[in-house]
């Protein structure tokens, strides 16, 4: 065995350690869960799937869209300082940003608060209840806050690597902006969304400080629902939390590969490679 | 169009600073009851509170900095000969994109039980050792996209000189590589210091970071210290991120 196939072997090895060891190790700690408490905690989660699965997409494609609008705006203004604050959101912790939902959000928050300042108290009473109901608004939001910046900086590193050829072509042929963004570079960017989505809607469906804090108790998020059968005293409910972690990631392991299936098909696709 | 420039600009400024500034209201904010749009009294009996023995913050500070700082480490240190094996062989991809499917609840729950037997609970070695399984996908695709093709010529026209791989590693790739060595450090220093789940499943209340305190006060309604340790949450964090302006000017994979 030469030297760099020792190298490759180890590295995947370590890599695939990285999905398949703890997967073994819920495997192994769900052995103990019978078949009917499975169909029970099947049962029990479907809400929370339906629940978590539409709170990921809308975050996800929210995300997406904003951070390509707000990248080919700057780009196309070449105007990069913007960077500077966006940047701040992105070091901003998730757990700091459920709090902000929060203090902005909640029934006495500080938007209803600035609303019956202007319009008076009687307003409050017909407003909606933004954490607690069950469109999961409180959560895209604390979200979004985040994760616009992420696809705003990977987009633009796109834009960058991608230059101004394309974009004066275009310009010569007499093509609009919005057509130029449209047409040729929003179908460059398939190579960049993919990953993009994959990354942010693992999030959404895994991701547990906004949803444990600004979300509702019924139905609530995956993981919050996972994270209290593990908090639970009573032994055989803390035991089923391994059964659920292993339902709930099967049915993350099945959108990856329908994932990685639909970017291997972008990456055929890419029109620079045409 | 640029009026249309000025308004963007303006309103992510605002989204971006006024809840920080909001988060500071609350921690000086005293008798802050609705519908008041500002605190009646300003104090600084939340700031006084967060650092009494009574919370503690301070040996949370120092947990979450140590774990942070050794996990950067450790991690950029592990991501960096991988990444160059991942660079030769792009079969790797894969199995890149598939450790990215390993969020930190998963990891977390999966070895919770491995660590338990072999008693890794509640210990810093084995929170450590869980913040790096969960930052190490991140690294190596953070590293992958900045390594070119220039490091890997220039590592093997020094291979064919006979330099050895010790002074390969130390006189050609560290020095090329540098600048997204420390970027990968400061992204990983940052994804560890946000953990809860791993934090709390693995470290089970023994070891308190800064996010399992400062959730605690958000959850039990303390917004007053909530807001005092999201700013001394926040201080590190805007540190790191000066200095890393400072020395780099700017993100070296955006370039």
């Amino acid at each position: 065995m030469t030297r760099s196939t020792l190298s490759y072997v180890v590295a995947v090895l370590l890599l695939g350690s990285i999905v398949l060891l703890p997967m073994l190790f819920l495997v192994k700690s769900s052995f103990m869960t019978s078949a009917v408490v499975f169909q029970e905690l099947l049962t029990q989660l479907i809400p929370s799937y339906i629940y978590t699965i539409w709170v990921a997409v809308c975050a996800t494609i929210i995300s997406v869209v904003c951070g390509f609008s707000l990248a080919s705006f700057f780009w196309l203004y070449k105007q990069h300082g913007v960077v500077d604050i966006i940047q701040c959101m992105f070091a901003i912790p998730y757990a700091l940003v459920a709090f902000f939902v929060l203090v902005f959000f909640s029934s006495h928050g500080l938007l209803v608060r600035s609303i019956t300042l202007i319009f008076g108290e009687q307003v409050q009473e017909s407003m909606p209840d933004l954490i607690h109901n069950t469109t999961g608004l409180s959560i895209v939001l604390g979200y979004i806050w985040k994760q616009i910046p992420f696809s705003y900086m990977l987009y633009l590193s796109r834009f960058r690597r991608i230059g101004d050829r394309y974009l004066n072509a275009a310009r010569v042929c007499g093509a609009t902006v919005r057509k130029s963004i449209l047409h040729v570079f929003a179908p460059m960017m398939t190579t960049t969304t993919i990953p993009l989505a994959i990354i942010l809607f693992t999030y959404n469906y895994f991701g547990y400080e906004v949803g444990y804090i600004a979300g509702t108790s019924k139905p609530r998020l995956l993981s919050v629902h996972i994270m209290e059968l593990f908090g639970s005293a009573n032994r055989e409910v803390k035991q089923s939390s391994f059964a659920a972690m292993l339902l709930v990631y099967g049915g993350a392991l099945l959108v990856a590969g329908i994932a990685v299936i639909l970017w291997q098909l972008c990456k055929r696709l890419d029109v620079r490679k045409r | 169009m640029k009026r249309w420039y000025v308004l963007i600009v303006i309103m992510l400024a605002i989204t971006t600073l006024l809840p920080l500034l909001v988060s500071g209201l609350f921690t000086f904010g005293k008798e802050w009851l609705y519908p008041e749009l500002l605190p009646k009294e300003f104090t600084l009996e939340s700031w006084w509170a967060i650092f009494s023995p009574r919370y503690n913050l301070g040996v949370s500070v120092f947990n979450s900095l140590l774990v942070a700082i050794l996990v950067a480490l450790f991690t950029t240190g592990l991501a960096f000969p991988i990444v160059f094996v991942v660079k030769r062989y792009p079969i790797s991809d894969h199995i890149l994109v598939a450790s990215f499917f390993m969020p930190p609840l998963a990891v977390t729950f999966g070895l919770f039980r491995f660590f338990l037997r072999i008693g890794l609970t509640g210990t810093y070695v084995g929170l450590i050792l869980v913040h790096i399984l969960i930052a190490l996908p991140f690294s190596i695709y953070v590293l992958k996209g900045s390594i070119q093709s220039d490091v890997l010529t220039m590592g093997d026209q020094s291979r064919a000189m006979g330099i050895g791989w010790i002074n390969r590693v130390m006189h050609v790739y560290m020095p090329m590589m540098m600048p997204s060595l420390m970027y990968t450090m400061t992204m990983v220093f940052f994804l560890s210091w946000h953990q809860y789940v791993p934090n709390v499943v693995i470290a089970g209340g023994r070891i308190p970071t800064i996010t399992t305190q400062f959730i605690s006060f958000v959850y039990s309604g303390n917004f007053p210290l909530a807001g005092a340790v999201a700013w001394v949450f926040l201080v590190p964090l805007l540190g790191v991120a000066f200095v890393h302006r400072w020395y780099f000017r700017w993100v070296p994979w955006l370039v």
